[in-house]
C-alpha cells in the first residue's frame, strides 16, 4: 500500500498534469461553450464547472483514449442536461446573467438567428452544435451527448424546423418591402403559384 | 436552407475576440479536491468498496484536535483551536470566514468564499484566488520550492525569487502559476494568484497591494449568516465545508455540505429567490412534483446501483422567498430529504436580519 509520500507525489504529479491540460485547452474550452450558450458570461460559468468535473474525473480523462473528447463530453452534457455546479447555480440564483431569449429584438437576419438558437431547448442547441459546429456525425454526436442516433437525428430535425419558422416571417417580411416586381409579385400571405 | 447560416453563425461566433477568462483553475482544483473527499467518504460505506477506499477514509478522518470545536453547527464552534497570538489556527471552524479582501483593483469585486478545517478561500471576479491553510496542512519551505501537500491535496510551486513582505512576513513568488506566497501566521501560509497569468510586473505589484490588504487567521473570524436552521438531526451530524457569498454587511452561507464520517453526504444550496429563481433536477433522478409545507418542490430519487450509492435531491424555487437544493447521497439515510425538509429544515427567509450563525440547532 502506498505510503503517504508516495500519495502526496501521485497528487502533486495528477495536478501539474490536470494543470497543463486544462491551461492548453481553455481557449477551445471556451470556444465551444460560447457557441452553445450564446453569452460568454454563461460560457464561462460552464467550463468552471466542465473543468471542476474534469478534476474530480482526471484518473479516467488522463487514461482515455481522446482526452479532449472526453472533456467536451462533460462539457456538453453539462449543458444539454442543465446540471449546474453550485458555482453556476450561485451566478444564476442572484439573477446576474442574462436570458439570451430575453434579449432586445433585432430585426436584422442575423439577429433573428441567433435569438432563435438561443430560444432552443438545450439538447436540441447541443445536437446543433455538435452536428454544424463540432462536425461529428450523427454517431459521434450520439456518443458524446450520451444518447441514441436517432435522438440526435430527431433533436436535429426539430430545432432546424424551429429555426426555419422562426425565420420565415422575417423572408416574407422581406419580400413585401420589395417591389412587386422585385418580388416576383408575390406578396406576405400569398401562395407562390408553382403551376 | 438554413443550415449553412447555423453553420456560419457558429463559426462567427467562435472566432470572435472573447472578452477576459473568468474561469478558475484554482477554483476547479479547489471545489475539486472536495468533491473527491465527499466521494470518497461517501463510498467508504458501500458494501462492494475496495480497500484502498477505505484506505483514504482513514487518511482523511482525523480526529479532531484537542480544542477544536466537537461539531461544527453550533455556535460555541466558532473557535478555531487553541491557540497564542501570532499562530494560524490549527484547524478552522467552517462556520468562519477567516479571510477577507480589504482592497481589490477596480473590476474585481469579491463574489465567493469557501472554508473548512484545513483551508479557506477567497475568489474575487475575473481570477483573483486566494487560498490559506491551517496549522494542520504543514507547508515545508526550501530556497527551491514551497511544498503544501498532503494525501488528500495541497499545492507545490517553485520559488522563482523573493517578494515584497507582507504584513512584515516574507513573500515569495512563484513560477507556473504566478502565485504570490507568504507564511501569514507561524505554521500556516497563503497563496494569492492575480489574473490567468499572475507573473507580469502590473499583476504583481496590485498582487502585492491586495495582498497587504487581506485580513487573514483568527483575528479576522466572521461567523457566516445561514438563511436556514436545521433542528432535531443526528448528533453525529455536523458541517464538513461551507460555500459564502458576500451580502450587505457580512457574508452568508450559499452552499454547505453535512457529514457524519463514512456513510452520509448531505450538501444544501440556498440563497434569496429571485422572480428570475428556477431549479432543475438531473434526468437520471426521476423528477416528481409536490407541494411541500405548502412550497412547490421536485424531488427525484436515484437508485443504488453495483458501484454508486443511492442518491436522492429536493429543490424548491421559491419557499418562504428563498431557493433551496438538497442533495444526499446514502443508501440507507437516516433521514431523507423529503422529511428533512419538511419537519427538520426551518427556513428564515430571505431577510439578513432573519438569519443565523447557528446553522444547526
Amino acid at each position: 500500500m502506498p505510503d503517504d509520500r508516495e500519495r502526496s507525489a501521485v497528487s502533486a504529479s495528477r495536478d501539474a498534469e490536470y494543470t497543463r491540460y486544462v491551461s492548453a485547452r481553455l481557449p477551445s474550452l471556451r470556444r465551444l461553450a460560447v457557441v452553445l450558450c450564446q453569452d460568454w458570461q454563461r460560457a464561462d460559468d460552464l467550463v468552471q464547472a466542465t473543468i471542476t468535473q474534469l478534476y474530480v474525473h482526471w484518473g479516467r480523462a488522463s487514461a482515455a483514449e481522446h482526452t479532449d473528447a472526453y472533456a467536451r463530453a462533460i462539457l456538453v452534457r453539462e449543458f444539454a442536461h442543465e446540471r449546474r455546479s453550485a458555482w453556476a447555480r450561485r451566478v444564476r440564483l442572484n439573477g446576474e446573467v442574462t436570458d439570451p431569449a430575453a434579449a432586445a429584438v433585432d430585426h436584422d437576419a442575423a439577429l433573428d438567428l441567433r435569438t432563435a438558437v438561443a430560444a432552443l431547448p438545450p439538447r436540441q442547441r447541443a445536437a446543433l452544435v455538435l452536428r454544424f459546429y463540432c462536425d461529428l456525425n450523427v454517431e459521434q454526436s450520439a456518443q458524446l451527448l450520451g444518447c441514441s442516433p436517432g435522438t440526435i437525428k430527431s433533436q436535429t430535425a426539430k430545432a432546424l424546423h424551429t429555426l426555419r419558422g422562426a425565420l420565415e416571417p422575417r423572408r416574407s417580411a422581406d419580400i413585401t418591402d420589395r417591389s412587386p416586381a422585385e418580388s416576383g409579385r408575390r406578396s406576405y400571405g400569398e401562395v407562390p403559384d408553382h403551376g | 436552407m438554413v443550415e449553412p447560416q447555423v453553420r456560419a453563425l457558429f463559426a462567427e461566433q467562435a472566432s470572435s475576440e472573447p472578452p477576459p477568462s473568468q474561469v478558475s483553475l484554482e477554483l476547479a482544483r479547489s471545489q475539486g479536491r472536495r468533491r473527491l473527499r465527499r466521494r470518497r467518504a461517501g463510498l467508504a460505506s458501500a458494501p462492494v468498496l475496495a480497500v484502498a477506499a477505505i484506505a483514504a477514509v482513514v487518511l482523511t478522518a482525523r480526529p479532531p484536535a484537542p480544542g477544536a470545536p466537537a461539531r461544527s453547527g453550533a455556535a460555541s464552534s466558532a473557535a478555531s483551536g487553541a491557540v497564542s497570538a501570532g499562530d494560524a489556527p490549527r484547524q478552522f471552524s467552517p462556520l468562519i470566514a477567516y479571510a477577507s479582501f480589504g482592497w481589490l483593483p477596480a473590476g474585481h469585486p469579491f463574489v465567493q468564499g469557501s472554508s473548512d478545517k484545513t483551508e479557506v478561500s477567497l475568489y474575487a471576479n475575473k481570477s483573483v484566488f486566494l487560498l490559506a491553510y491551517s496549522a494542520d496542512h504543514p507547508c515545508q519551505l526550501t530556497t527551491a520550492r514551497l511544498d503544501c501537500r498532503t494525501s488528500t491535496g495541497g499545492e507545490r510551486e517553485s520559488i522563482i525569487g523573493r517578494a515584497p513582505a507582507v504584513h512584515g512576513h516574507a513573500a515569495f513568488w512563484t513560477e507556473g502559476h504566478g502565485f504570490l506566497v507568504w507564511q501569514y501566521a507561524r505554521g500556516g501560509w497563503a497563496w494569492l494568484q492575480l489574473g490567468p497569468d499572475g507573473t507580469g510586473g502590473r499583476e504583481q505589484r496590485a498582487a502585492v497591494r491586495v495582498a497587504d490588504h487581506i485580513r487573514l487567521g483568527a483575528g479576522a473570524a466572521t461567523p457566516i449568516a445561514f438563511p436556514a436552521q436545521l433542528t432535531r438531526i443526528p448528533r453525529s451530524w455536523h458541517i464538513d465545508n461551507v460555500e459564502y457569498q458576500p451580502y450587505a454587511g457580512g457574508v452568508r452561507a450559499s452552499n454547505y455540505d453535512l457529514g457524519n464520517g463514512p456513510g452520509l453526504f448531505l450538501g444544501i444550496t440556498i440563497g434569496p429567490a429571485t422572480a428570475g429563481s428556477t431549479c432543475h433536477i438531473a434526468g437520471a433522478l426521476k423528477p416528481v412534483h409536490e407541494i411541500i409545507n405548502r412550497h412547490r418542490v421536485i424531488v427525484g430519487h436515484g437508485p443504488a446501483t453495483k458501484n454508486e450509492l443511492a442518491d436522492q435531491e429536493l429543490c424548491a424555487a421559491h419557499a418562504d422567498g428563498l431557493t433551496v437544493d438538497i442533495s444526499e447521497i446514502g443508501n440507507h439515510p437516516a433521514i431523507g430529504v423529503v422529511s428533512l425538509f419538511t419537519r427538520r429544515y426551518r427556513l428564515l427567509g430571505p431577510r439578513p436580519k432573519h438569519w443565523t450563525t447557528t446553522p444547526i440547532r
